[in-house]
């Protein structure tokens, strides 16, 4: 939908603007007063790009397509599962987008996107004309690459990768489990959302067992070798629950050790590895995983299942005018985070608004900071500063970032782990 | 016309000054604020940095990247930055209002 500047002034006298001020606003952009961005996707990527699109660009008319009209955060929903934060504390709204920054929020399902013409279609049957669209859709699961996990089995048993009903599922199974039960997490190889996510929500589960249910027993069945902020976790793991004793709470099956997934059997609860099965109480699939359902529909995937971009405009490489950011994005050595979504849908704006000026968008760093705790009073973090190498792949700076020491402070990280919280989603929602 | 109308229209105006594209080393600092709060204000114990003065804040930064401050993440982070980068981000902050 245009904006004409007839429209506009006779807009701008209702909402008490002078004509001076009206010249002013359109000197600054004056040659896309009527650009339109449309967003698809409301999570950390999608509002960020749309809360900064509007502070780079205020007269840009950008839209957020999402249907849900609340967003549970993935971070922190592991605070959640282990019982120490409840789900009201990490679900965010859309009104400060809308009432503060003047994004138009759509909660709708975007169904189609026709690259051609660039227009969006909704389930509700809206349709929105953009001259970029970004899109943030996130991640979908692969159902059915484990054997016997699609949608409707993850009703029964809850991969709780995306927070909401899921992680309250999680919750409750724990919270019904007996005295001695046995917890079962299948980690996929990667990538994945968070990589560092499945140990944290061991530590927190292994948390909560230990005060509750100290009988118990968890045990992660991994795809992988090795897994992010290994050494730190290990540490914590022995410092808490035990770990490597006869007695410890945890218990990591590498994929060299037999730890690859490859059947879920619901009903039983139990899982079936190349060589083995195991029988669990409590049972958490977190399944391989491959960019949101709309970037698949609309061809913005490769053979990986990922969306390529250019590392400096998150333009695709398949579809011009559409960026994609966030988890679905191919983004070289930058992790699926939300600090990496947040960090990349600045960038991703900033590029949006240079190319609709006629500009070239300039390369900048990346940042990503992730914090897990192993207990409430237990944080660790990694971090990095990335830059764009000769051959345009988002690439780590050497010497820069690394994890927390093994002596660092850990009381005070898992202080600033609940403050980076908070402060991160003001970023984003505030 | 009512006001659901015109945040249809997107006629709020942004809570902030009328900007310009940001340089890359702006963006850099747009990236403090995932630790330092919405525009540089924080809500609990990491620092808040909104309007500290430019060489206060380089002088910190450039202290954490050579580690003669201690810190838990951001030496980690100033390691991955250049003199300019700071100069300049250490600059924007200080403008921030």
């Amino acid at each position: 939908m245009a904006l004409h500047r007839r429209d506009f002034l006779k807009l701008s006298a209702l909402a008490g603007l002078s004509l001076s001020s009206f010249r002013a606003l359109s000197e600054t952009t004056a040659n896309n007063l009527n650009a339109r961005v449309v967003i698809v996707g409301g999570g950390i990527g999608g509002v960020t790009a749309a809360k900064y699109l509007r502070r780079f660009a205020p007269n840009l008319q950008v839209t957020l397509i999402e249907p849900s009209t609340e967003y549970v955060t993935c971070p922190v929903s592991n605070w959640v599962i282990g019982g120490t934060r409840d789900i009201k504390s990490i679900t965010q709204k859309y009104d400060t987008l809308r009432t503060r920054h003047g994004v138009k929020v759509v909660h709708d399902l975007v169904t189609q996107i026709d690259v051609e013409a660039k227009v969006v279609t909704t389930k509700s049957g809206a349709k929105f004309e953009y001259e970029r669209l970004i899109a943030s859709p996130g991640i979908e699961m692969k159902w059915d690459s484990i054997e016997g996990y699609n949608e409707a089995a993850s009703e029964i048993v809850p991969h709780a990768w995306k927070a909401g009903a899921q992680t309250l599922l999680l919750r409750k199974q724990l919270e019904d489990m007996k005295d001695g039960g046995v917890v079962m997490i299948a980690v996929p190889a990667n990538p994945f959302r968070c990589p560092p996510g499945p140990y944290e929500r061991a530590s927190l589960i292994a948390n909560y067992l230990k005060q509750h249910k100290p009988k118990s027993k968890l045990i992660i069945l991994d795809a992988k070798d090795n897994f992010s902020k290994q050494p730190l976790f290990i540490q914590g793991w022995k410092e808490l629950y035990g770990y490597d004793t006869p007695n410890s709470l945890i218990k990591w099956v590498p994929a060299a050790e037999d730890g690859k997934v490859t059947a879920v059997d619901v009903k039983r609860k139990s899982l079936r590895t190349e060589f083995g099965s195991h029988q669990a109480d409590v049972l958490n699939v977190i399944p391989p995983q491959q960019a949101g359902l709309i970037a698949r529909q609309t061809g913005l995937t490769n053979e990986s299942g990922w969306c390529p971009v250019d590392a400096v405009t998150w333009e695709s490489k398949i579809h011009p005018n559409i960026h994609v950011i966030g988890d679905a994005s191919i983004a070289g050595k930058m992790p699926k985070s939300a600090f990496s979504a947040n960090s990349q849908a600045k960038a991703c704006a900033a590029a949006v608004v240079s190319l609709l000026q006629g500009d070239d968008p300039a390369a900048s760093k990346y940042v990503n900071t992730c914090y897990s705790l192993l207990s409430p009073k237990y944080g660790i973090s990694v971090a990095m500063v990335y830059q764009i190498n000769d051959d345009g792949v988002i690439d780590e700076i050497a010497g820069a970032g690394g994890v927390s020491p093994a002596t660092g402070n850990k009381q005070l990280e898992a202080g600033f782990a609940e403050n980076w919280y908070d402060n991160i989603m003001a970023d984003i929602f505030a | 016309m009512s006001k659901l109308k015109l945040l249809f229209l997107g006629l709020v105006l942004s809570p902030y000054a009328l900007a310009e594209t940001p340089t890359p080393a702006k963006l850099l600092a747009y990236n403090c604020f995932n630790c330092h709060g919405d525009n540089g204000v924080s809500k609990g114990g990491v620092p808040s940095i909104k309007g500290l003065p430019a060489n206060i804040l380089e002088l910190h930064l450039k202290n954490y990247r050579d580690g003669t401050q201690a810190s838990t993440v951001m030496g980690r982070i100033a390691k991955g930055l250049n003199d300019d980068e700071i100069k300049e981000l250490s600059e924007f902050i200080a403008t921030l209002k």
